[in-house]
């Protein structure tokens, strides 16, 4: 999630001098880019062909609180440059290259950004720009000899391009300015977190909420010129359990916003924390799984995730250059079946809200300025394109507005189904598997651990263990809520302790069907939040592994507050 | 739009100063719940069954309210309210002070870290409930960590040679019980930032300094410690800083860099707007001076060390080797370990090191402080009396010989506590003049038939490497050294000076003092973190002194000039094609946004020029 626009008409004359302020930014950006584009120049070497400059102004907010107190209590507002020097030209250039050849097929180091000033001053503006561009150009004519090393010693097939041409975008948006009731907030979030103090199973529990003003400028040599001003707030809400055997559970809330007002009151928040609550006692106290081959229905936000984990990373490139030489990503597999006939898979930047639920993948423009593009990425299960920043493929030669993260990413994701199923039929379905399986259990998946940082330290390990055993690359967090169902009769059983084993994309391959259920899903994209929207999807045959036998112990003496 | 962000700042920096200021009353709370929490765990935890008895518990609570300011050429480069902290630390210890589970275990046996200490936060709130349940989730954590220490250390014990030290591992001593007067921090943001802004325009007038920062920063950091033995102690520190760095790059790709700042218990010890701006104005100026200055060559030969540098190299040749947990640590090069009454300096020096002098002079001493954060009082400690050793420093970690603490035991909050150095006092029963120091640095010129001698007077703190499997070495950062001639030709600036050697034969080599006694204040860096130091020396005549060039960077000076001092490129207005092309679309964008004239160099300066009246006429 980043943008927030209460208007498209950004480019109108509605920019009123009191939300925009007297821009010190693009006068500097200007002066500076036409003197180093004419001007910069080492003997015996090429001057840039092109130059980028990107502020951020960042704005915000930090507030945790756990057990009824204050934990965090923040504020912080600095800005940050970023000088994108590229000499040669749009065939090969020196972007993403490097002094050291031991460098070349690590990540790519881009060019990096510096603090600098949040005073609008001209002068101190310069400055920067002038010493970050100079630095970024000795940068360049390093990478572009490298590169041309590289080449001299390698022969490259069909080398795509280093940059692609574009039309260029002009987007002037007012600033946004960071619009939060501390007191009011750091009140709910010890109101919030004091709930918890009658819940003596809970180890330890937080609630945190970030709020973000991110205003960017762009300028290019190429006539893009952007100013673009976002908001979004993000209020987590999270608890750790365990059980008798000293099994840990930790689950988490996430309730992201465009606007203060769009975040949950309260009492709903209330609500939620005493479900999660109830999830992890149940938990606890639950029967642990065991090895498990056979049909898995991921419900709701399991399917989310499941399409969020597995298949989203596949979609969008990262920004090495050299990697990308190599040809090892999926822009090779283009026209290649990846999922069931009967799936599509849409990106839709321009997409703000799914059935009066807002989105968080929307943007107007993306990091390299070009305008968002709805694009299908998967038709009748065959994969068609991928989300594209300026940097080609060997397929694919035009960015298609997905320039994200230093390399491309997806934003809304939309998961188009011709085979759904009501939930009784694909529950139906499901063990109507297991029985031509032989099986006298299957499992529903109703809720999956959506991020790394969700997992305590036992539980990470135990899921390293298990994406070891796979080898694709592909992994999925460990179920959170998973039911045990009977072939038989259908009745539930919470079950606690898997994982996910041996996952690959093959698991796409094999969904079977799924539920008419859509709805969209917040989910964590990298540090941003973007939405995914799915329906449940049942999977043919899904490897889920018993839990590990060793566990830290509980806390020897109980929690002070409930030891009477 | 600045006016609506400076108003929404404002009201949280508002709500933040409810916070502090010396409520006693409140902060009882945190006392109470960590003295609670304290007696619960040491009573119920020492009942468990087959586990290494807990014979020590100690709680250190720090909270920290910060702030800090930085501009870089005029304009600030961050905008930050106070922040608030608390760092806690737990320190666990079981088996008997004669061997515990904090015994060094040999063949790099690593202690258990506390994985659980980075997920549970520490609550900012006086809130009895949350601050016990952090303190339960947190020791429950160090204490099994410090089960699995101790059965390591009994087995390293048993499967290794005896050590040569065989000194307990936590020594006796009496509770303390102190609560400190509360402090005060004063900070009137807005003008520090009016100030900051117009030192940080001084580098405008200086073309050759590449980058530049001025940073202002104030703490006050209230510290809570209970133990089981008893202690209680809760005191207040206040910090101030304001310092300067600025460098450039030599035309053959040398950077060079300068550093000056001051460190303040108070307020009223930090110096006026007109001191900063001459302190500024210096480190622009030398800067430029050594920009152009020669370029060293390796030397050895005989050296004056101006009053804070000697300072400097005291502190690190001599004092991290005197800290006493490196005494008995097998791991360490233990120096001066079995020197002890023999004379390991001239009989003309010498050294003592004493936490409780606050001030030197009108200069406050940034290694003062009345309890360690062992709870030990600080005590003076005699290291060296007329060239013979005497003692260590030392925390509560006894050595053979020196069973006791004498109250210099510190750390960075959240860090253990080791023996760190305070305020380090050198002092010589000979002593001349400055200028009588300089007529004998020549004679001992000539007398070793040398082509000149050096004179360092800034240094930027150094390095020294106290591990056995390192050498015994030291390196200081001179920033600037001169040479001198016997001829008398004028001196001669150096640039790229690295200064090495050994540390017993450096401190056999001193030949005399001055009377120009000064302090370096700094911030020292050890295993325990950062702790506030003091060096305290007269400048010194050293009869050898070995120096190396120092690494230079390759990167050339930037290729066009400063934006400000570009007669053709002030506003971009060179003709080229690119350039046309990129003005038809920025004039179309312009045309959409409110237009701002570029802030120009002329008006900035007469800006400036009438702030600093108004600023004078105050």
């Amino acid at each position: 999630m980043k943008a927030l626009i209460s208007s498209l008409l950004a480019l109108s004359a509605v920019v009123s001098p009191s939300t925009t302020p007297t821009d010190q930014i693009f006068p500097a950006m200007k002066d500076e880019m036409a003197r180093s584009i004419s001007r910069l120049k080492l003997e015996s070497h090429q001057a840039p062909y092109y130059i980028g400059y990107t502020v951020h102004d960042t704005d915000s907010v930090s507030l945790g609180a756990t057990f009824g107190a204050l934990t965090d209590d923040s504020r912080d507002h600095g800005r940050t440059l970023s000088v994108d020097v590229r000499i040669g030209d749009y065939k090969l250039d020196s972007a993403s290259g490097s002094s050291e050849a031991g460098d070349i097929f690590s990540s790519p180091r881009f060019f990096g950004s510096s603090s600098i000033s949040v005073d609008d001053n001209y002068d101190t503006m310069r400055r920067e720009l002038w010493l970050r561009t100079d630095a970024a150009y000795k940068q360049a004519i390093e990478g572009l000899e490298s590169k041309k090393t590289y080449l001299k010693q390698n022969t490259v097939e069909d080398r795509p391009d280093s940059f692609s041409h574009e039309t260029s975008v002009v987007t002037l948006q007012p600033t946004e300015i960071l619009e939060i009731d501390t007191t009011k907030w750091a009140a709910n979030l010890r109101d919030l977190t004091a709930t918890f103090k009658s819940r003596p199973m809970i180890r330890s529990s937080q609630a945190s909420l970030a709020a973000l003003a991110d205003n960017h400028w762009f300028l290019n040599s190429e006539g893009f010129q952007n100013r673009i001003g976002e908001k979004a707030y993000m209020l987590t809400i999270s608890a750790q359990a365990q059980s008798a055997d000293g099994m840990h559970f930790s689950d988490q809330e996430l309730f992201p916003a465009y606007t203060e007002k769009e975040l949950p009151k309260l009492e709903e928040l209330k609500k939620h924390a005493t479900d999660l609550c109830d999830r992890l006692e149940k938990l606890a106290s639950a029967p642990k799984v065991d090895d498990y081959r056979g049909p898995v229905l991921f419900e709701g936000q399991a399917g989310a995730q499941l399409f969020h984990q597995v298949l989203e990373p596949k979609l969008a490139r990262s920004a090495s250059d050299m990697r990308r030489m190599l040809g090892t990503d999926m822009s090779e597999k283009l026209g290649q079946r990846i999922l069931p006939k009967f799936i599509d898979v849409v990106d839709d930047p321009n997409a703000k809200t799914y059935d009066g639920k807002p989105l968080f993948g929307y943007y107007e423009v993306d990091e390299d300025g070009l305008k968002g593009q709805k694009i299908t990425l998967v038709e009748k299960g065959i994969l068609k394109t991928l989300c594209m920043s300026r940097i080609p493929t060997r397929t694919i030669a035009r960015s298609n507005g997905h320039g994200k993260r230093s390399g491309s990413a997806t934003s809304n994701i939309f998961i188009n189904s011709d085979h759904k199923l009501s939930a009784e039929a694909l529950k139906a379905r499901l063990l109507e598997l297991g029985k031509e399986e032989g099986l006298k259990d299957v499992y529903i998946a109703r809720r999956i651990t959506g991020n790394a940082s969700d997992l305590d330290f036992s539980n990470l390990q135990s899921f390293f263990k298990a994406f070891m055993s796979g080898s694709s690359g592909v992994s999925l967090y460990p179920p959170v809520l998973l039911y045990k169902v009977s072939v038989a009769d259908g009745t539930e059983q919470l079950m606690r302790g898997g994982n996910f084993s041996n996952i690959s994309m093959r698991l796409l391959r094999d969904i079977d069907a799924t539920g008419n259920d859509v709805k969209a899903y917040a989910v964590q994209n990298s540090r941003e939040i973007t939405s995914i929207v799915s329906p449940s999807v049942l999977v043919s045959e899904v490897e889920i592994q018993k839990p590990d036998k060793t566990n830290t112990k509980s806390p020897i003496l109980k929690n002070p507050n409930f030891d009477k | 739009m600045i006016a609506k962000r400076l108003c929404t700042l404002l009201s949280v920096l508002g709500a933040l100063t409810l916070t502090i200021g010396p409520s006693n009353a409140s902060d009882d709370v945190v006392l109470h719940a960590m003295q609670k929490e304290l007696n619960r765990s040491f009573t119920k935890l020492k009942k468990d069954d087959g586990e290494a008895n807990l014979y020590f518990l100690a709680y250190r609570l720090y909270d920290t309210h910060s702030i800090e300011i930085s501009a870089d050429y005029g304009g600030l480069t961050s905008d930050k309210p106070e922040s608030h902290k608390r760092v806690l630390d737990i320190e666990v210890r079981v088996g008997s002070p004669k061997i515990d589970n904090t015994h060094q275990t040999r063949g790099g046996g690593l202690h258990s870290g506390d994985f659980m200490s980075s997920r549970t936060a520490i609550p900012l709130d006086d809130d009895e409930a949350a601050l016990r349940t952090t303190l339960w989730e947190r020791t429950d954590a160090a204490y099994k960590a410090a089960q699995a220490d101790y059965q390591k250390v009994l087995t390293n014990r048993d499967v290794r040679i005896a050590e040569e030290d065989n000194s307990d591992d936590f020594s006796k001593e009496k509770p303390s019980v102190y609560i400190g007067k509360p402090i005060e921090m004063d900070v009137d943001r807005t003008l520090w930032e009016d100030r900051l802004r117009k030192l940080s325009a001084i580098y405008k007038s200086y073309p050759n300094i590449k980058s530049s920062m001025v940073r202002f920063s104030a703490s006050k950091t209230r510290r809570y410690l209970v133990t089981s033995e008893g202690t209680t102690i809760e005191d207040d520190r206040v910090q101030y800083r304001i310092y300067t760095i600025a460098d450039a790059t030599a035309d053959d790709g040398m950077r060079v860099w300068l550093y000056d700042g001051v460190e303040a218990p108070t307020r009223t010890d930090l110096p006026d707007q007109e001191k900063l701006e001459a302190m500024v104005r210096k480190v622009a100026a030398s800067v430029e001076a050594l920009r152009v200055a020669k370029a060293a060559e390796p030397f050895a030969g005989p050296a004056i060390l101006q009053a804070k540098s000697a300072g400097v190299y005291f502190h690190e040749i001599f004092g991290h080797r005197i800290e006493g947990h490196r005494q008995k640590d097998e791991g360490e090069g233990r120096t001066f370990t079995k020197l002890i009454g023999k004379e390991v300096m001239p009989t003309f020096i010498t050294v003592v090191d004493d936490p409780l002098k606050e001030r030197i002079g009108n200069k406050a001493l940034n290694g003062y402080y009345l309890y360690d954060d062992e709870g030990v009082p600080a005590q003076k400690a005699v290291l060296v009396d007329k060239g013979i050793l005497k003692g260590y420093l030392m925390e509560r970690s006894p050595i053979k010989g020196f069973p006791n603490s004498n109250g210099h035991g510190r750390g960075s909050p959240g860090s253990k506590p080791v023996a760190r150095q305070a305020n380090l006092t050198v002092d010589s029963s000979k002593r001349v003049p400055y200028a009588t120091l300089r007529e004998q640095l020549i004679a001992e010129v000539k007398r070793q038939g040398k082509p000149y001698g050096l004179v360092f007077d800034e240094i930027a703190g150094g390095f020294t490497m106290t591990q056995a499997f390192m050498p015994q070495v030291f390196k200081l950062k001179p920033l600037r050294v001169w040479r001198v001639y016997p001829d008398g030709r004028p001196d001669e600036l150096l640039r790229g000076v690295d200064l090495v050697g050994t540390p017993l034969t450096s401190l056999e080599r001193i030949l005399g003092a001055a009377d120009d006694d000064d302090v370096f204040n700094g911030t020292c860096g050890a295993e325990s973190g950062w702790v506030p130091v003091s060096a305290i020396s007269p400048s010194l005549l050293v009869q050898t002194i070995e120096v190396e060039r120092n690494i230079k960077e390759q990167d050339k000076p930037p290729v066009l000039p400063p934006p400000d001092r570009d007669p053709q490129g002030k506003s971009g207005k060179s003709s080229n094609a690119a350039e046309t092309k990129v003005d038809a679309a920025q004039n179309k964008a312009d045309a959409a946004e409110t237009k701002t004239e570029p802030a120009g160099d002329k008006k900035s300066k007469a800006g400036d020029k009438k702030n600093q009246a108004a600023e004078e006429s105050k």
